[in-house]
């Protein structure tokens, strides 16, 4: 029972330290968007300051930061409908079906996440340009849909490897069509799943910087390359705005979490235990 | 289900249509690129001088360490690290939800923000984190701006981004082992640390090696948070891989040198990938 003990106050130690690093630059995000712009800058840094919500109404009265908002989830949502609407079932056919070639189509599809974007971005932004996609909400999904696949296919694949066959063979007997069994069947019950990847692939395009900045410039600002560009200048930055932008852009990321947040941790969990 | 149906391709097709569309004239672009030259005598107009060049180039040297390192270290130790918090945050049960909200916080926030935080952090003249150092009576730190910690703290941002992926995944599948393994466990005398090492981990070997990939792959494509930070500076001590091609495509103009990188870097990814894919494949049979 001593050992116990020992062990817990130990756990609550690692714990409480590793805390502080991880959210020591969110906390100082925090502080810097209550600043206004003297004090952001100030030396030595403050941490004591009058508050002003001043930073936030600035955004929040920002169209630009509404626009960017707006192609941030254009995008997000037209790219991960697109992905997991191809994903979902190649990732059933992996899981049910054996045919000559999918393991290297699989394997394929998963060195496509590892692939830097720069390595493709000059040819895509060429192809682009010839087809009259650059610039175009429907140009940046097409490349957010390579940043998700991976993950999409892999984990399904795991995940439907773990539901029983049964159910599918029963509705084969009964007649249904495959593809109804796939709607009717597979898709409510692997639900959890799907939801994690969602949740996964929503996240992976919402941040994503390098894809937005090559394929978009005018029409088609995503809000990281919206925050980039508008506070921060080529000889200072301002902090306070940045801040403040940036904690609010956070808010779809957690109001997802937030909805999701049981399946979310059903769904990492079934398709994990079984990779 | 396992007839013979025309189904699955049917599943397929839409899939490999999307990837040849895309990434076909890329990869035909970037070898044309690569190895094309019109003043070669062989048959095919095709050259190694780029090639040549570059893998003899001791930038370049530097380049393959830096990401050897950044890869290296950043994966081990948030992995490490994931492992780690996940058995601890398993192990207590006061406030237990507050850790964990706090410790996946990174995650919510966009990577080119809190990599500008960091580098106001990180500025030796008005930074936070040097004024603490002096308050605890501490000399202030180069940080980011010497050339021989400049890695060694790029380094700890991408740790500071990732671990909360991995600790993530680690902590759901450490929630689906069943508790009366725990308990069996714990009745024969073995302590949780062993249970830990002995029993959770093996049970969990798939998702720990599909979280050590896919963590593998962000370490190895870190791009975002080494252009906000330092830009490959000092001089170029954190100049990666994926750097010096970015630099080298949009700002020297030399599209054939990114297109060498980018060579070298999708047959590390294809021999990295098949060797996954491979070692998952086994797990499953």
């Amino acid at each position: 029972m001593k050992y116990l003990n020992i062990n817990k106050i130990i756990c609550y130690f690692i714990l409480i330290i590793s805390s502080i690093f991880f959210i020591l630059p969110i906390l100082w995000m925090f502080l810097q968007s209550f600043k206004n712009a003297k004090d952001t800058i100030a030396i030595p840094p403050k941490i004591f300051f009058s508050p002003t919500f001043s930073n936030y109404l600035k955004v929040l009265k920002n169209d630009y930061f509404w626009e960017a908002t707006f192609d941030s989830v254009i995008v997000s949502l037209m790219s991960v409908s697109v992905a997991l609407a191809i994903g979902i079932p190649f990732a059933y056919a992996l899981a049910r079906f054996n045919f000559r070639g999918k393991n290297e189509i699989a394997h394929f599809i998963l060195s496509t996440k590892m692939l830097p974007g720069i390595v493709i971005a000059i040819p895509l932004v060429q192809t682009f340009n010839y087809i009259n996609l650059l610039d175009t909400h429907i140009g940046v999904s097409i490349a957010h849909i390579l940043l998700m696949l991976a993950v999409i296919v892999w984990v399904m694949r795991a995940f439907l490897q773990n539901l029983p066959i049964d159910l599918e063979e029963a509705a084969l007997l009964d007649g249904a069509s495959r593809l109804r069994i796939i709607w009717s069947v597979i898709l409510p019950i692997a639900r959890p799943g799907i939801v994690t990847v969602t949740a996964l692939s929503f996240l992976f395009s919402w941040n994503d910087l390098f894809f937005g900045l090559t394929l978009g410039s005018f029409d088609v600002v995503p809000l990281p390359i919206y925050l980039t560009t508008e506070y921060i200048g080529y000889l200072a930055v301002n902090w306070g705005e940045l801040s403040a932008a940036g904690l609010l852009s956070t808010f779809p990321i957690i109001i997802i979490v937030i909805l999701l947040r049981d399946n979310l941790i059903r769904g990492l969990s079934l398709g994990a235990i079984k990779g | 289900m396992k007839n013979k149906t025309y189904f699955p391709i049917i599943l397929t097709i839409p899939v490999v249509i999307f990837l040849l569309a895309l990434l076909i004239y890329p990869l035909i672009y970037t070898f044309t690129l690569a190895f094309y030259d019109e003043a070669s005598d062989n048959f095919i107009p095709f050259s190694l001088n780029v090639f040549n060049n570059l893998i003899q180039e001791e930038r370049f040297l530097k380049n393959v360490y830096h990401t050897i390192f950044l890869t290296f270290f950043s994966t081990s130790i948030s992995f490490l690290l994931g492992i780690i918090l996940a058995y601890c945050l398993d192990q207590i049960k006061i406030a237990r939800s507050f850790f964990l909200v706090i410790l996946i916080s990174p995650l919510a926030i966009m990577p080119v923000v809190s990599a500008l935080t960091w580098r106001t952090m990180f500025n030796p003249l008005y930074g936070i984190l040097n004024s603490i150092l002096k308050f605890f009576g501490f000399e202030g730190m180069e940080w980011v701006t010497d050339t021989s910690s400049a890695l060694t703290w790029i380094t700890v941002v991408d740790i500071w981004q990732w671990t909360p992926f991995c600790l993530l995944l680690i902590y759901a599948g450490l929630k689906t082992i069943p508790v009366d393994i725990k308990e069996s466990a714990s009745i024969d005398g073995i302590n949780s640390f062993k249970e830990l090492i002995y029993i959770s981990l093996p049970i969990l070997f798939n998702l720990l090696l599909i979280t050590l990939i896919f963590r593998f792959m962000e370490a190895f494509k870190a791009f975002d948070s080494i252009m906000v930070i330092t830009q490959g500076g000092p001089g170029n001590a954190t100049e990666t891989m994926v750097i010096r091609s970015y630099y080298t495509a949009f700002r020297w103009y030399k599209p054939e040198i990114t297109s060498v990188i980018g060579i070298f870097i999708l047959i590390f990814t294809i021999l990295c990938t098949r060797w996954a894919g491979t070692k998952i494949g086994e797990q499953e049979n």
